[in-house]
């Protein structure tokens, strides 16, 4: 078999990609999935405040506080506090509605999510802080289940088990997939402390840290990369509980979907260089390394695309020529043959990497039908796992090429 | 605190050690496939030739070719599989792989023994076989020309499976026979097809079917 270039670049992106697998696998079949016993001693509980921030959300924001009030925590040690960033819309008044329940309804000037958020600890007498984005809802349990990691002084924040709210088209699908894998990376991120963000969907913060090290910067575009970066600079824990369900709207069309990924990967760039001292290997181990993969798992992306693009320009030029030579007779069924057939397949199988991809993703779905199974969702699986599967690269690859072209190009600034 | 710990160096090298690990494994999980492909090949080889050795010698104890002709269409079969593997093969590992070679030169010529018979068939037995001799190179040069003609031909080859036979000859290989026939139908460059003994060169699907239908006419006259 002769070495070609080819050869050592694809087999050199297949090490990365299974050197990758195996260190999440690692930490993964190490500490098995457990679930932690929530207290039943609902006396110790401490006082939780709910934020709500809300920007145009009239659509969602009633059924948000409802899972909020159903939330199983005894009422007296529970918050809500909804801030009205200014919307143009009537989320200020449905929120309104809720006020005889004890809701708190604020309403501020436009300002952005981190600065209502702000408005809302400053206000807050909890003393763990949850926020919530105005169009996710959390089960019933979540709170019971994601408070005990707070027993660990260290931990600072507890990230749940985020996934797409009843994915109906195509784009919502690949999401939910996408999400289920989030989740089960978070879980074993969480176990080498490497979470690198804690999302609006219902993440949980000790108050102690605003208290210390400041509040949400109001002027970053992914302020929950932000402050997940500051408290691993600062070398707290970021926890995350696996079963605690939070599902929550993603984007229906692919237009807002890119919207939304140009805004949380330039937010993760500009976060990420300006905690660049977190990619010190010898001082943040496990973190530094997520942060560098992320970073060189984006220049792979493009290079397994830019390698199947190729491939199949090549067949399908192929392809194009037995037309132009056969006519209509490379399409009779009775001219194939199936010897042909078979040693075509023959040679298809054998290759390695072929080999090594089936096995990958039959990995994935393992992996994600588990991890489905203990965060207890009931959404179908192997359609939005198969859409994932064949198309999420290309997906990837193009926000980041949107990216590119937005910042280094056109040098124009995202805007949240 | 720092977080490069003994821990964190021991998951590294698991993940670098399982990676080379599974890598080496599908590597040579490809290379055992191959291997048992290759395996059989020579297995079609050895049966082809012992189908041939015995069909020449029942041929000659009964000193009559014309009751053999079901022996030269189980041969036909096997000699179109072997070289469907062949160029499977090719496809995979290069077209000048020595394993490949080899298998090429045993495979020519036995191809060479099988037009021998059909020819025999026609002329004795009233068979009525058209025989398209292939030349083909994989020099760079005549390469992708002869890799068209070679798609040609094999759609020919399973079109008219009943009437006509294709063989395939590789100019490069450095074989007597091969040359020797280069020689008595004049082919000076390839690619180059002999259709009953008349020569041409490139040939389009509908040149050939074409050639192959007034062929017919002539001999229905």
């Amino acid at each position: 078999m002769p070495v070609t270039f080819e050869k050592i670049f694809i087999y050199g992106l297949t090490f990365f990609s299974l050197f990758n697998i195996f260190l999440i696998l690692s930490v993964f079949l190490e500490k098995p999935l457990r679930r932690r016993a929530y207290s039943r001693n609902r006396k110790g509980l401490p006082k939780v405040s709910v934020i709500i921030p809300a920007y145009n959300e009239e659509e969602h924001i009633a059924e948000t506080i409802e899972h909020v009030l159903k939330l199983d925590y005894p009422r007296a040690k529970l918050e809500v506090i909804v801030v009205d960033d200014g919307s143009k819309d009537r989320t200020y008044e449905v929120a309104k509605r809720f006020v005889k329940k004890g809701v708190k309804v604020f309403r501020k000037r436009n300002g952005g999510k981190g600065g209502a958020v702000n408005f809302g600890i400053k206000i807050a007498s909890g003393d763990v802080v949850a926020t919530l984005d105005a169009d996710s809802f959390p089960e019933r349990k979540a709170l019971l289940k994601m408070l005990p990691y707070f027993e660990d002084k260290r931990v600072m924040a507890v990230t749940p088990a985020m996934l797409i709210h009843r994915p109906k088209n195509f784009i919502e699908k690949i999401q939910y997939a996408e999400y289920l894998f989030g989740v089960f990376l978070r879980k074993v991120l969480a176990f080498v402390n490497a979470i690198h963000v804690t999302p609006g969907p219902f993440s949980l913060f000790r108050r102690e840290f605003f208290e210390k090290h400041g509040l949400f910067d109001e002027k970053n575009i992914t302020e929950d990369t932000e402050i997940a970066l500051r408290m691993q600079k600062h070398h707290y824990k970021i926890e995350n509980a696996l079963d605690a369900r939070v599902t929550t709207v993603g984007p229906s069309k692919f237009r807002n979907l890119v919207r939304q990924r140009l805004r949380w990967y330039t937010g993760f760039v500009n976060n990420s260089l300006k905690y660049k001292e977190l990619m010190n290997i010898y001082e943040y181990g496990f973190m530094a390394l997520v942060l560098i993969f992320a970073y060189v798992s984006v220049a792979t992306g493009f290079m397994y695309v830019a390698y199947i693009s190729y491939k199949n320009a090549q067949s399908l030029s192929n392809y194009f020529n037995q037309l132009y030579l056969l006519g209509l007779d490379a399409l009779n069924p009775a001219n194939l043959s199936w010897v042909e057939f078979r040693e075509g397949m023959l040679n298809y199988l054998s290759d390695p990497l072929i080999f090594l991809g089936l096995l990958a993703i039959v990995t994935v779905f393992l992996l994600m039908a588990l991890v489905k199974r203990y965060s207890g969702d009931k959404t179908k699986l192997v359609p939005s796992l198969t859409l994932f599967v064949i198309f999420y690269i290309f997906l990837y690859v193009s926000f980041w090429g949107a990216i590119f072209i937005n910042k280094v190009l056109l040098r124009r600034k995202v805007k949240w | 605190m720092v977080r490069y710990t003994r821990e964190f160096k021991a998951r590294i090298v698991f993940a670098l050690a399982f990676a080379v690990v599974f890598l080496a494994l599908a590597i040579l999980a490809g290379r055992v496939v191959s291997d048992a492909r290759a395996q059989s090949i020579r297995n079609l080889e050895g049966e082809i030739r012992t189908a041939l050795d015995d069909f020449t010698i029942a041929t000659e104890l009964r000193g009559d070719i014309c009751a053999s002709q079901t022996y030269v269409d189980l041969l036909t079969r096997k000699l179109d599989e072997e070289g469907t593997k062949i160029s499977a093969l090719e496809e995979k590992y290069g077209k000048s792989h020595p394993r490949i070679v080899n298998a090429k030169k045993l495979y020519n010529v036995l191809l060479l023994k099988h037009y021998l018979a059909v020819k025999e068939l026609n002329e004795m037995c009233g068979a009525n076989f058209t025989t398209i001799l292939f030349f083909y190179s994989n020099q760079p040069l005549y390469k992708d020309v002869s890799e068209d003609q070679g798609i040609i031909l094999g759609l020919i080859r399973k079109k008219f499976s009943d009437r006509v036979r294709v063989y395939a000859l590789d100019v490069d290989l450095g074989l007597a026979t091969v040359d020797f026939l280069r020689e008595k139908y004049g082919v000076e460059s390839v690619p180059a097809v002999v259709i009953d003994g008349k020569t041409y060169g490139y040939l389009t699907k509908e040149q050939v079917e074409e050639i192959l239908s007034s062929g017919n006419k002539s001999e229905g006259l």
